[in-house]
């Protein structure tokens, strides 16, 4: 029989029930999610364009990050991790897919993936988590879009832009690229002076200027954008994020692409000429086959901008950090670190998204902060970002999809990590999407080798397939191309990749 | 009974030949700086893309050109009604083609990336109010021109036929452009319309 509530426990209840609301709201989700395995919330802060080359974690020469360097004496650092791709639209979707741009077929700019991946993402993977996900990148943002249905805490791009461009997300929301496209060359005077646009660009122009006025003294390299006016700050969007995380439900899975260090690199003033004067000179490498022409003075300029990008992102990844410290969320939370792609600033080549695959545009960072960690662990063995996907999985026990291309990361996964793993990156940005690959680089990483396999481009006509055998453990700036002189080596190699191809084409052909 | 086929001082035929004059160099510009992008746009992804701005480009175009139009429709309403209408249209012309040709000279100093020579420089620097003198160098010849244009098409009925001619000639070009205008359009809602479908 139902117990009748006297007078006395009635005012007693009625108290409480006063006292609680009084709880601050991230204490109370806290309370209330049960601490475990099952329950534990996921956070994936992604930097786009972040090359671990540059950072002082994996022992660049300059403090770019010295905050992440301390903070990773209670994380798993991975030193050898490798992104999918070369830029964002391959990199983020093997990130998202836990397989390689062969299979997920996001490739071309701002292509989506494959249909089927849908239902093969890290969203669709964890139906118990609150699932939320924003990117200033809109390369990024068309697989959240793909992926929405599984994302009920989707945010599109223009919540955290300043001067978001409403008018083309709004009607144009299918075609973004090309509208933004044309948008910027209708429109866009500042750097170049003249636009398609006679008129409105004048006055859009003086529009813009008058309404980033205020915050332009922060940043004086001009405030940090995509797309010719959509101006972000990150400080902006770490403190949209720490409100989001704190007043959701739990247990939580969020993946945060933001766009810092990405070009251009207009740094906050605090960190404004950091290293301009520190005399620092990277070595000097031979020209590329895929060289931009760009001089080394140019992209020694460019790397100071970049460095000093790098650390704003240090300084506000920081302030995350500290928050989610300060409100125990990182004790049921595993934060990931990590980046789509890296940066190039040698060998004539500038950015990303060349068909060249050296470290510093492959190799990106992975630190895993773990829940309840108090020390820090070393991981040498390669890794890529394929294998986020399937640590999930692993980490909520449940299986790994049979579509997944990845493995479980060490230290977590329950074998011994294979030093003979076959670790590939794969750039075909100029296939077509259901084409076998014709002209594409692809990079085989095993044990202490990399070959970098180069075919079909137009630089190459007259001189055959380029093929790179690199000693990454000996040689990690990638000086001598052992090719010629390790041939055996080389070629055994180049046959796995050949065999690859061959298995991945064969769909296609 | 009263008819609504005129706006106040101007026949439909009258507004959309002020309307096709506003459009020609608005487009004209736009086809020369879409042209010059088409093979970086092309290399960066593929021709369909290519052809996807253009057609943006062209809707941005005819936008512009529906609001400059309606300014220019706006300062046509302070001419003189007694004045004819073919004179009032052909000065509204000659003030917008100036106007024009002012900004496209605006644009054309950074497209050829002509520098000021250092004479003109230290010429300048010299009179101690650089801007100012900058100003009065590029606005006397428009300002003389715009002057004499207008004073002719005051006094001569001749000056108002030829520039009647010229603008007609310029109208019929626009049409054109009006057309790719239109396909353009349909670039664009396909476009849209493929990307839901994909």
């Amino acid at each position: 029989m139902k117990k009748q509530l006297n007078r006395r426990e009635f005012l007693k209840m009625a108290g409480l029930f006063s006292l609680s609301l009084s709880i601050p709201q991230p204490l109370s989700t806290s309370i209330l999610s049960t601490p475990g395995d099952t329950v534990k919330n996921i956070l994936i802060v992604v930097f786009d364009a972040l090359s671990a080359y540059n950072m002082s974690l994996y022992g660049y020469p300059r403090k770019t990050m010295p905050n992440l360097d301390r903070l990773a004496r209670r994380a798993v650092v991975y030193n050898n991790h490798f992104a999918g791709g070369t830029y964002t639209t391959p990199g983020a979707a093997s990130l998202l897919t836990g397989t390689l741009p062969w299979t997920h077929r996001a490739f071309n700019l701002n292509e989506t993936t494959e249909k089927s991946f849908v239902q093969k993402n890290i969203f669709h993977i964890l139906p118990n988590h609150y699932r939320m996900a924003y990117t200033h990148n809109p390369l990024a943002d068309t697989f959240l879009r793909q992926f929405q249905k599984d994302i009920p805490g989707y945010f599109p791009l223009e919540k955290l832009y300043l001067i978001g461009n409403r008018f083309l997300n709004f009607f144009f929301l299918n075609d973004p690229d090309t509208a933004h496209l044309a948008w910027s060359r209708m429109m866009k005077k500042k750097e170049e002076g003249h636009a398609y646009s006679l008129f409105l660009s004048f006055l859009y122009d003086k529009y813009i200027k008058y309404k980033t006025e205020r915050i332009q003294a922060d940043f004086p390299r001009g405030l940090p954008f995509i797309n010719v006016d959509n101006y972000y700050k990150l400080e902006d969007a770490i403190d949209w994020l720490e409100n989001r995380i704190t007043n959701i439900q739990q247990p939580f899975l969020g993946y945060f692409h933001f766009l810092p260090p990405h070009r251009p690199y207009n740094t906050r003033k605090d960190c404004y000429r950091k290293f301009a004067m520190d005399n620092y000179r990277p070595d000097k490498k031979p020209e590329h086959i895929f060289t931009m022409h760009k001089s080394q003075y140019y992209l020694n300029i460019q790397r100071n901008q970049y460095d000093e990008y790098i650390l704003y992102v240090d300084e506000e990844f920081n302030r995350l950090y500290e928050y989610m410290d300060k409100l125990g969320l990182l004790e049921n939370t595993w934060l990931i670190f990590t980046s789509d792609h890296g940066e190039m600033f040698e060998r004539g080549i500038f950015q990303h998204g060349t068909p060249a695959l050296h470290q510093p545009v492959v190799r990106i960072p992975l630190v895993i902060f773990e829940p309840g960690r108090t020390t820090r662990e070393d991981i040498y063995a390669p890794t890529s970002a394929i294998d986020v996907l399937p640590t999930l999985t692993h980490w909520f026990n449940q299986p790994i999809p049979a579509w997944c291309e990845g493995s479980v990361l060490p230290p977590y996964s329950p074998i011994k990590p294979n030093p003979n793993r076959d670790l590939f990156t794969v750039e075909p940005r100029y296939n077509g999407k259901y084409s076998p690959f014709e002209l594409a680089s692809v990079m085989l990483v095993k044990d202490q080798y990399k070959l970098s396999y180069y075919y079909g481009y137009k630089e190459l006509k007259g001189i055959g397939d380029l093929i790179e055998l690199y000693d990454i453990q000996n040689d990690p700036e990638e000086m001598i191309n052992l090719y010629p002189s390790k041939k055996d080596i080389g070629d055994e190699l180049l046959n796995i990749v050949k065999a690859k191809l061959v298995e991945v084409n064969a769909p296609y052909a | 009974m009263a008819t609504y086929d005129k706006f106040p001082g101007y026949s439909k035929q009258a507004m959309w030949s002020l309307f096709l004059i506003v459009a020609f160099p608005i487009h004209v510009w736009a086809f020369i700086l879409y042209f010059r992008d088409i093979t970086w746009i092309t290399e960066r992804t593929n021709y369909w893309n290519a052809i996807g701005v253009g057609a943006y480009a062209l809707l941005f175009a005819l936008l512009e050109s529906i609001v400059v139009f309606m300014i220019v429709f706006l300062f046509g309403l302070l001419f003189p009604k007694r004045w004819p209408e073919e004179k009032r249209i052909a000065l509204l012309g000659i003030f917008y083609m100036l106007i024009a040709l002012m900004a496209i000279t605006g644009q054309l100093y950074f497209l050829l990336g002509a520098p000021f020579q250092e004479m003109t420089t230290r010429l300048l620097a010299a009179t101690g109010h650089p801007v100012r003198a900058l100003y009065v160098i590029t606005l006397t010849p428009i300002a003389l021109l715009a002057m004499v244009s207008v004073y002719m098409v005051i006094k001569s009925p001749k000056a108002t036929q030829f520039v009647k001619k010229i603008f007609e000639r310029l109208s019929l070009l626009t049409s054109i452009y009006i057309v790719f205008d239109i396909i353009g359009i349909f670039i664009v809602i396909f476009r849209n319309i493929q990307n839901i479908l994909k």
